[in-house]
């Protein structure tokens, strides 16, 4: 394993100058580029007011094939999913642990509410994301001790629950949101997801399928804040 | 894979007269590349991030060790393991070390080139470990023992009816009596079935697009998140990539994500852009225990430094595949290897030799069509003519090429002689053509048998040129 390394180490730094002057002069650009980690160009789309990014936001989502609505409380936006759930018959639901959702009566509407990880043959889970960004009307989720990665990917619908407040415009800007994060929970996450749209194929004649293996449908919820 | 790049003049032969596969190549030529120009049209930054992204690539290429390095220490501080593999073999020995490690008896995988390049899933198999592909096309070829065409719609030379015959074949065990040509149930069965590997399998292998310096990250872009359960529900993730792929900063590995997707299928973004770093925290209830990143050399820190040095800013998006005439006409298995099209007739004869696949940059039209869609701008036409400069100097050409152009060169240093020759010419090749085409042409019918040669234009090229100088110098003389 060791062999490997040196031998590639060694091919690599004979192409560049590594007197003292040189190799100390590139240790600082590269550290310097780390540290700073500054962003290289945001396209005019990823910038706007907090109005312009909840629309663009909304558009762009759309368009990548994503359910959206907005809501005026998160219990409003609960009372969206259970009746959503009930009209299509679906009894059971998926969720990360948040008490508030636990609360919710969703009993009434014949749905079984459970906090696990995601298994095969679930149908539906709700999740909580760290982002919605506008430009590309992608969601940024991170994984967390109560919060699985399998529940983005093994039910057949992905439910998620965005405040307004998290809409930020481009992926430079979620960056920094997880960065934040980063320093409260002492390190990167195991996963961080950007999803966009709903699961899609189109490898068999170039045409496009929903659902290959991820969630056949992602349903954004967004609850306005002020 | 098995190399078959010396025989592209016989495969691109039968790819041509095949009808099945021509079928196929046009649900290739009428998609991506619309899809790609509506894309950059809604972004009106696109030229500019190009511009940067190259500038970025070559910072990141002059300063490799140091952010491998670096990877590898954030990489390793987070909780993953870090190999290096100089060729093919180490990284195909360290995978199936790993495979043992754990008992394994299946992996899923994702999507991975670098798998393809090093023939991993023979290897794996002859040791009794069994691979499956779950990304759906790489599921259909492998249920088929084919080999992908294209790097990021592997099976774009097959249609429905292919898709059909192989599911029927190998699905009834599931409970898939039925044959269907259905494309959405089709893929449903997919779906079923993957589901089972998914929750069976020991071992995750999957590439990466890229590794972030900063963070000791590796991602995945995919549209399907067959990757994602791939390296989520196993014990074990792997990670099988190359050197190149570091960036420095998350950052900055948004430049290259706001490029890739509208160049490879034209989307504004893919469906699932995954950032995995190390293995599952002790409070985290799923995720694998252990995460390897295995970093592969094979050929390419001898391209650094050298004339090929621009080819590693590819960031495999397949846009210059997508845009060429020759791709377009033949598909991607007649290049014989791996990586077809513009991108690949450069980087196969540095990977498998210039013996092997020397001819393979001949495969152009030199349109330069390919370096005008490249988002991270690397000169593949320059790049294939280097190669077939290397190629004559090492006298590997073919003779037929090497006489025409002898006999070329004899007439080309005797200019009386040359006029006369190609006035000779132009008018016997105007005698033939009708409304300005040739359709039959002795000794030219490896061209008109597929397309019409244009006749050439009333005089040479040097009575051209003369005239106009005349005409130029009597305006000049006016004002
Ligand atoms: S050479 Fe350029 S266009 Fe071709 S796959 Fe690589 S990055 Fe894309």
């Amino acid at each position: 394993m060791n062999s490997g390394r040196e031998q590639i180490l060694a091919k690599l730094r004979a192409k560049r100058d590594t007197s003292d002057a040189a190799e100390q002069a590139a240790r600082q650009r590269v550290a310097e580029r780390i540290q700073h980690h500054a962003p290289v160009l945001i396209p005019a789309r990823g910038l706007g007011d907090k109005a312009e990014l909840l629309a663009r936001f909304q558009q762009m989502a759309t368009e990548a094939i994503a359910d959206v609505s907005l809501h005026e409380t998160e219990t409003a936006a609960l009372a969206a999913i259970a009746d959503q759930l009930q009209q299509q018959g679906i009894t059971s639901l998926v969720t990360t642990a948040d008490a508030q959702w636990q609360q919710h009566d969703w009993a009434s509407q014949g749905i079984q509410c459970q906090v696990r990880p995601a298994q095969v043959g679930d149908h539906a889970s709700l999740t909580p994301c760290l982002a919605g960004i506008a430009e590309t009307g992608t969601l940024m989720i991170t994984s967390a001790p109560h919060h699985p990665t399998t529940l983005h990917f093994l039910p057949d619908w992905h439910l998620v629950m965005l405040r307004s407040s998290q809409i930020v415009g481009s992926y430079e800007d979620a960056w920094t949101r997880l960065r934040q994060q980063n320093q409260q929970t002492g390190g990167m996450p195991r996963t961080v997801n950007m999803i966009t749209g709903a699961s899609r194929s189109a490898d068999i004649e170039q045409r496009l399928q929903m659902g290959a293996h991820g969630p056949k449908r992602l349903i954004i919820f967004i609850v306005m804040e002020n | 894979m098995e190399i078959h790049s010396p025989e592209f003049k016989a495969n691109a032969r039968i790819a041509l007269h095949d009808a099945s596969l021509q079928k196929a190549l046009g649900n290739l030529r009428d998609g991506f590349p619309r899809k790609r120009a509506i894309a950059v049209s809604r972004l009106p930054e696109f030229e500019q991030l190009r511009d940067q992204a190259r500038d970025l690539k070559n910072h990141i290429l002059s300063h490799l060790d140091l952010y491998l390095e670096t990877f590898e220490r954030n990489c390793t501080a987070n909780g993953g393991q870090v190999h290096w593999a100089a060729d093919a073999e180490q990284a195909r020995q360290q995978i199936l070390d790993i495979c043992r490690s754990v008992g394994a008896k299946t992996v899923t995988k994702g999507k991975s080139m670098i798998s393809e390049e090093i023939n991993l899933n023979d290897y794996l198999e002859q040791h009794g470990v069994q691979p499956v592909e779950t990304d759906l096309g790489e599921y259909i070829l492998q249920l088929r023992h084919d080999h992908p065409s294209h790097i990021i719609a592997p099976a774009i030379h097959l249609n429905l009816e292919d898709v059909s015959d192989a599911f029927h074949e190998h699905h009834p065990k599931y409970g898939f009596t039925e044959r269907t040509e259905d494309a959405a149930e089709l893929m449903a069965e997919a779906r079923t079935v993957m589901r089972k590997h998914f929750v069976a399998a020991d071992v995750g292998i999957t590439g990466a697009n890229f590794l972030v310096a900063e963070t000791g990250s590796s991602i995945i872009v995919t549209n399907e998140g067959n990757g994602d359960l791939t390296q989520t529900l196993p014990k074990v993730h792997i990670v099988i990539t190359s050197i190149e792929k570091v960036v420095p900063t998350l950052e900055d590995m948004s430049l290259f994500l706001r490029l890739l997707a509208r160049s490879a299928t034209g989307q504004e973004f893919s469906v699932y852009n995954t950032l995995s770093t190390g293995p599952r925290r002790s409070t985290d209830q799923d995720g694998p225990e252990q995460y390897h990143v295995i970093l592969l050399d094979n050929g390419r820190s001898d391209m650094l430094g050298s004339e090929f040095q621009d080819m590693l800013r590819c960031i495999r998006c397949s846009a210059c595949m997508n845009h060429c005439p020759v791709y377009g006409s033949v598909g991607g298995h007649a290049y014989g290897w791996v990586y077809p099209g513009p991108m690949g007739s450069v980087l196969t004869p540095q990977l498998i030799g210039v013996d092997q696949a020397g001819h393979l940059p001949n495969a152009s039209t030199f349109c330069g069509k390919c370096e005008s869609v490249c988002p991270v701008r690397i000169p593949l036409p320059k790049l294939m003519r280097h190669w077939r400069e290397r190629e004559f100097e090492r006298h590997l050409t073919p003779s037929t090429v090497r006489q025409g152009l002898w006999g070329w060169a004899a007439f080309a240093k005797r200019p009386t002689l040359y006029r006369w020759m190609s006035r000779s010419a132009n008018f016997l090749l105007r005698r033939l053509a009708r409304n300005g085409r040739i359709s039959k042409l002795p000794l030219a019918t490896g061209w008109t048998d597929w397309r019409d040669m244009p006749a050439p234009q009333q005089g040479t090229f040097m009575d051209q040129w003369k005239k106009r100088q005349q005409s130029e110098q009597q305006q000049g003389g006016l004002l």
